[in-house]
């Protein structure tokens, strides 16, 4: 078998609310409870869930943006983990190679890498002309479509990808939704949540399911 | 509650050492970009662009001018030049709190999707307006060089002065920014307290000229420490003094590990509470 990249030990995630002097009574509520999970290089992962059921949670948590509360969680040294994003990160009076540079050094790649890539950004994203305009001007199509491919040039070693993408127009649906199945039967280690329990069973090699903050394959 | 990273062998840890001087790197080149990022937002969210830099500084100076000068008619010798020079100095001082202190909670909703550093928010907005202030700190020079006296060697004085200032804010800034997330009433706070500081900091006073005994309490306050550190040379032709400019790079030091240290521990932490 190859080598585990992330492991997760009986993980719980808790959320405080916070104190205030009108409600001084904090409460907690756990939104993963006790999670065990391990992951193998190349493996692609699917997590069917309810909303609220803590999918979001726990790739934040293998995205490594969120500490448990409890539990350990073990990343292999140097993985890159990341949530697949498409429009955070982005100003808005900045024009879209400004936007594309600095989308990629919040997402760990070097400067002169992502200007190297800027052709080939703005052939994925189809943008043309527009990319050098300020994002504002963008539909949010436009900027949905520009964070993929800011996105698909800055591709963290363990992909985490949330909900199916619902992406720009149809033709770049189509585009994105291939691109997305080449990476998981490529080599990419790749997790994606979802609740539609079909789709992902034809996406991934295995399914779970997360229910109250529980996990069960 | 753990994070922790495989490394086995000895050959890791050496690609581990790299790797943190890697990352390190890239923490650089995150802040220089995101900073001047910032500062090209600026110029292109108004009709007069960079020309602001320049203008709101001028325009405040002569506001308090004409003050202090026409309307006050102050008789004290060298009392414009001593006035510019405190507001000048706190002029880089009480944004950069009162921005720091929001900085890391204004980017909630980047912090719940990219894992960043924190200590990149804080630091940006210290450099964005280490920036202005250097224009503003200029102008300020070719006011003193037309209208006091030439520049001369003593000067040079001001750049030790410029370092420990900026060591001190970027060490209001990264505990004060540390602390928002977790109490959000506290830029409230922080509001109060530079209003008092401003007070105490003799921008509008000497301190040196008051009572030894309250001097040496107002003289505590390193943004003091600063200001008299910046007017000794510039105004009073006399060496700045060496021993409160170490003590102010050390108290700066010290708010620097403080937050530091407060940012790093809840790096994880942050995107959870200002969910």
């Amino acid at each position: 078998m190859s080598e585990i990249i992330v492991s997760l030990k009986n993980v719980g995630l808790c959320y405080k609310k916070r104190f205030s002097l009108k409600k001084r009574k904090s409460t907690t509520y756990w939104a993963l409870q006790d999670i065990n999970l391990e992951i193998f290089h190349g493996q692609s992962i699917g997590i069917c869930g309810r909303n609220g059921a803590g999918k979001s949670t726990l790739l934040r948590v293998l995205a490594g943006i969120v500490s448990p509360s409890r539990g350990m969680i073990t990343i292999a040294e140097g993985v890159r983990s990341g949530l697949l994003t498409l429009q955070s990160g982005f100003n808005p009076y900045l024009n879209g190679a400004d936007n594309a540079i600095l989308k990629g050094l919040y997402m760990g790649m070097k400067k002169e890498y992502i200007q190297s890539k800027m052709n080939e950004i703005i052939e994925l994203s189809g943008l043309g002309v527009a990319f050098y305009n300020s994002i504002e001007t963008y539909s949010s199509g436009m900027a949905a479509r520009l964070g993929f491919a800011v996105n698909y040039f800055c591709m963290p070693d363990l992909l985490l990808i949330d909900e199916t993408l619902s992406v720009g127009d149809k033709q770049f649906k189509q585009k994105s939704k291939l691109l997305i199945r080449e990476l998981i039967q490529s080599n990419k280690t790749v997790v994606i949540v979802s609740h539609d329990e079909d789709a992902l069973a034809s996406l991934t090699s295995k399914v779970y399911t997360l229910e109250n903050g529980i996990l069960t394959s | 509650m753990i994070i922790k990273e495989n490394s086995e062998s000895e050959e890791s840890a050496i690609s581990g050492h790299q790797r943190h001087r890697a990352k390190w790197r890239h923490y650089w080149e995150l802040l220089w970009f995101k900073t001047y990022m910032d500062l090209k937002i600026e110029t292109q969210i108004t009709y007069l662009g960079f020309f602001w830099w320049f203008l709101e500084p001028v325009f405040f100076l002569f506001i308090y001018y004409y003050i202090f000068a026409i309307i006050l008619k102050t008789r004290t010798p060298y009392f414009i030049e001593f006035l510019f020079v405190g507001v000048v100095a706190w002029r880089w001082f009480a944004p950069a709190m009162s921005r720091s202190c929001r900085s890391i909670k204004s980017q909630a909703r980047l912090m719940r999707e990219i894992y960043v550093s924190k200590l990149i928010f804080p630091a940006s907005v210290v450099l964005n307006d280490a920036f202005k202030f250097v224009i503003i700190f200029f102008i300020l020079l070719t006011f003193l060089a037309v209208f006091h006296n030439k520049p001369n060697l003593l000067w040079l004085a001001v750049v030790p002065n410029f370092i420990c200032q900026l060591t001190i804010i970027f060490g209001y800034s990264f505990c004060f920014a540390a602390v928002t997330p977790f109490i959000p009433d506290f830029p409230l706070v922080i509001q109060t307290f530079t209003f008092a500081l401003m007070m105490v900091s003799g921008i509008f006073f000497d301190v040196l000229a008051a009572p030894p005994h309250l001097a040496y309490i107002l003289q505590l306050n390193p943004i003091a420490d600063v200001l008299i550190n910046y007017r000794l040379p510039l105004i009073n032709h006399h060496s700045p003094q060496w021993g409160y400019m170490l003590y102010t790079f050390v108290f700066g030091c010290v708010l620097n590990i403080i937050g530091i240290y407060s940012i790093r521990r809840n790096e994880r932490i942050f995107s959870k509470v200002c969910a």
